[in-house]
């Protein structure tokens, strides 16, 4: 992202959001908040309920009005329009369809709005071709009332992109979808995007959701975004203990920063020292967590010569197994971690190892697949 | 097919008590007026059995009253809407945490008589009350308040302004505020928005209201009594003096039945217009 100094020679959809922050008397619901967009990203917002998501979400839309920064779109700021005036539109979480208008008058709501008028003939092409975009068209003179969940949402996609906004903002819009129509709407979700070339900006509390989507994400907890880069670098090394526990699945060793050699930080743990690679700037002596994916580990029998090659190991014994046809999900009672929750693929070593309750294992894992991250606690920073 | 048919009887058992009551208080009353108004009014007044429809061709006669009554409930109701719909709007919309109390000052004065709080109006009205005022600050002299048109309607208003408040109130009550929302993001300003949302999603609330209170104004007779001064004559006035004063009760009784069929029509229409519109029907049940 380079610094924008000069607005003039900013994008039409390019989004600049400086130092936001919104308070409630003493409450911050967000604070400090910045990021900067460029035209066409999938940009995800996640995080808990109450972690200030939404209210960021509102202020974009014009909905909240800050508490201080400033919000720049394309070449103007934004931060004091009306939300009626901003090239920007939302999907709302429950849709907000109009309950008195049919699927054409809903989508059309927007192009009726505008000053001067636009031609009823042309409203209606456009109307029509909003309601192609989301394969709703054959279902114009419906009520939302006579729709399934699904077509609403897509109802209320068309009509927030039928006056072609520049970012579109989307308030956890799958929410309300079972699974099976989650999934396949978050497929379409992502293509209606890269085919449109403009930013969705989607506001989610569910990880899997921003992983699959989002080609940027924004973890965001008490009102400060934690952490904004790519799901895969977000997934890989996560900023701190809380962001690694909140993505995904992770085991955590807690322990102290010994020292660094090369890349490696060295963690000092009531089991002994381990190595990792460390997501964040550590000093030494640092309250840190050993973090380790599910997935990194691998399971060996407990006279397997195979355990040698792993770098760092840990015997214990099965206390909990879960079989996923393709994959096996077991937790292990380690002597010296405490209890491990390992993932291993059943195609591999998985048939020599006794997965019964009680039958011993070990663990393992090298010291590269072992990230360091800084112990967060709310307490300490409050 | 033994089980439906004993559901059948069981439930015809159940809706015995309330057919009774409906036959015993709705029908039979109708049924006796009918029977009323086609016959011949006695020597000393009263009624004698026979059968003529003389007495509805007589009506005519009473148009002034049925004009009257009319009109007034028009702009009685018309005058109650244009008040209730802004006070309803900001309690709704607006009074956040004082609404209850609000809505509870509104409603309470509603649980003294309704004649007391008419005469109250009297002595308001009346030329100790605000025309004196008026008339000590200069504003206005000899201004007549009390026994005119006006008096009637500052009556129908301040009597029946909770049976327009409180369904417009629900209605938008109801309204989703994301739908407000959703219209100020799609470009609408805040006068685009409640003509275009609120206005059409709080219409049943306006039928309803306007039909609570058009119906039991039209069977109004203490306002034009009290503060009209007898001068505008309403149809419950009419009826009054033909059953206890002239005691013509054939001609009072026509007078009653063409008046209930005339309700039973704006009714029909009422649900007709409501069903055409979508939302919540605050009068669900009770109309």
């Amino acid at each position: 992202m380079t610094a924008v100094t000069n607005d003039e020679q900013v994008a039409e959809g390019f989004l600049r959001v400086v130092g936001l922050s919104k308070a409630y008397g003493d409450v911050r619901a967000v604070s400090n908040v910045s990021f900067s967009l460029e035209p066409g990203t999938f940009f995800a917002l996640l995080g808990p309920s109450g972690c200030g998501k939404t209210t960021l979400l509102k202020m974009l839309a014009g909905f909240e009005s800050p508490s201080a920064g400033e919000i720049h779109l394309g070449p103007g700021e934004i931060t004091d329009m009306p939300a009626f005036r901003r090239p920007l539109n939302t999907v709302f979480q429950h849709y907000a369809l109009f309950p008195h208008m049919d699927v054409a008058k809903n989508v059309g709501y927007a192009l009726r709005q505008q000053r001067p008028r636009i031609a009823k003939s042309e409203i209606e092409s456009r109307v029509n071709a909003a309601l192609q975009l989301v394969q709703l068209d054959h279902l114009p003179r419906r009520r939302p009332s006579e729709l399934s969940g699904g077509q609403q949402q897509r109802v209320a996609l068309a009509r927030a992109l039928v006056a072609h906004p520049s970012v579109l903002l989307l308030d956890e819009p799958l929410s309300a979808l079972d699974a099976k129509l989650r999934v396949d709407m978050q497929a379409e979700l992502k293509s209606l995007q890269s085919r449109l070339g403009i930013s969705f900006i989607f506001v989610t509390h569910d990880q899997g959701e921003a992983l699959s989507m989002a080609d940027r994400i924004a973890v965001m907890r008490e009102g400060e975004i934690v952490q904004d880069t790519t799901p895969m670098d977000l997934y890989d090394r996560p900023a701190d203990s809380w962001v690694a526990g909140f993505i995904g699945t992770m085991n955590f060793v807690a322990g102290t920063v010994a020292g660094v050699s090369d890349d490696l930080t060295q963690v000092e743990t009531e089991a002994g020292t381990f190595s990792g690679i460390a997501t964040a700037d550590l000093n030494s002596g640092q309250d840190v967590r050993l973090a380790l994916r599910p997935e990194r580990l691998r399971l060996f029998a407990p006279d397997s010569d195979d355990s040698k090659a792993a770098e760092c190991t840990a015997t214990g014994v099965v206390e909990a197994f879960s079989f996923h046809g393709d994959q096996v999900d077991c937790t292990v009672r380690t002597q010296t971690i405490g209890a491990v929750k390992v993932r291993i693929p059943l195609a591999g070593t998985a048939h020599e190892i006794d997965f019964q309750s009680g039958g011993a294992v070990v663990v393992g894992w090298n010291s590269r697949d072992a990230r360091v991250v800084p112990t967060w606690n709310s307490a300490a920073k409050s | 097919m033994t089980s439906t048919a004993r559901r059948g009887r069981s439930s015809a058992v159940a809706a015995g008590p309330a057919v009774l009551w409906f036959l015993l208080f709705m029908i039979a009353p109708l049924v006796v007026l009918f029977v009323v108004s086609v016959g011949v009014r006695g020597p000393g007044g009263g009624y004698l059995p026979g059968f003529t429809l003389a007495n509805y061709g007589e009506l005519e006669t009473r148009l002034v009253p049925i004009l009257n009554t009319v009109r007034f409930s028009l702009i009685g109701t018309a005058v109650t809407l244009v008040v209730a719909y802004p006070l309803a709007y900001y309690l709704a919309m607006k009074a956040g945490r004082m609404r209850m109390v609000l809505l509870a000052l509104i409603i309470v004065p509603f649980w003294t008589s309704m004649l007391i709080r008419t005469y109250a109006w009297i002595f308001l009205l009346g030329n100790n009350g605000i025309p004196e005022v008026l008339s000590t600050l200069g504003l206005a002299d000899d201004l007549r308040l009390l026994n005119t048109p006006f008096a009637i309607v500052i009556g129908i208003v301040y009597n029946y302004l909770p049976l327009m408040l409180l369904p417009i109130y629900v209605s938008l009550e109801r309204i989703d505020p994301s739908l407000r929302a959703a219209s100020k993001d799609l470009g609408a300003d805040r006068l685009a928005t409640f003509r275009q949302v609120t206005l059409p999603l709080s219409a049943p609330g306006v039928l309803s209201g306007c039909l609570l209170v058009f119906i039991p104004v039209m069977g109004e007779y203490l306002i034009p009594v009290l503060l009209g001064g007898g001068r505008s004559y309403f149809l419950g006035n009419a009826l009054a003096d033909l059953f206890l004063q002239s005691r013509n009760w054939p001609l009072g009784a026509a007078l009653a039945g063409s008046f209930i069929l005339l309700m039973s029509f704006v009714v029909v229409g009422y649900s007709r217009l409501t069903r055409r519109l979508a939302g919540p029907l605050p009068t669900e049940g009770v109309l």
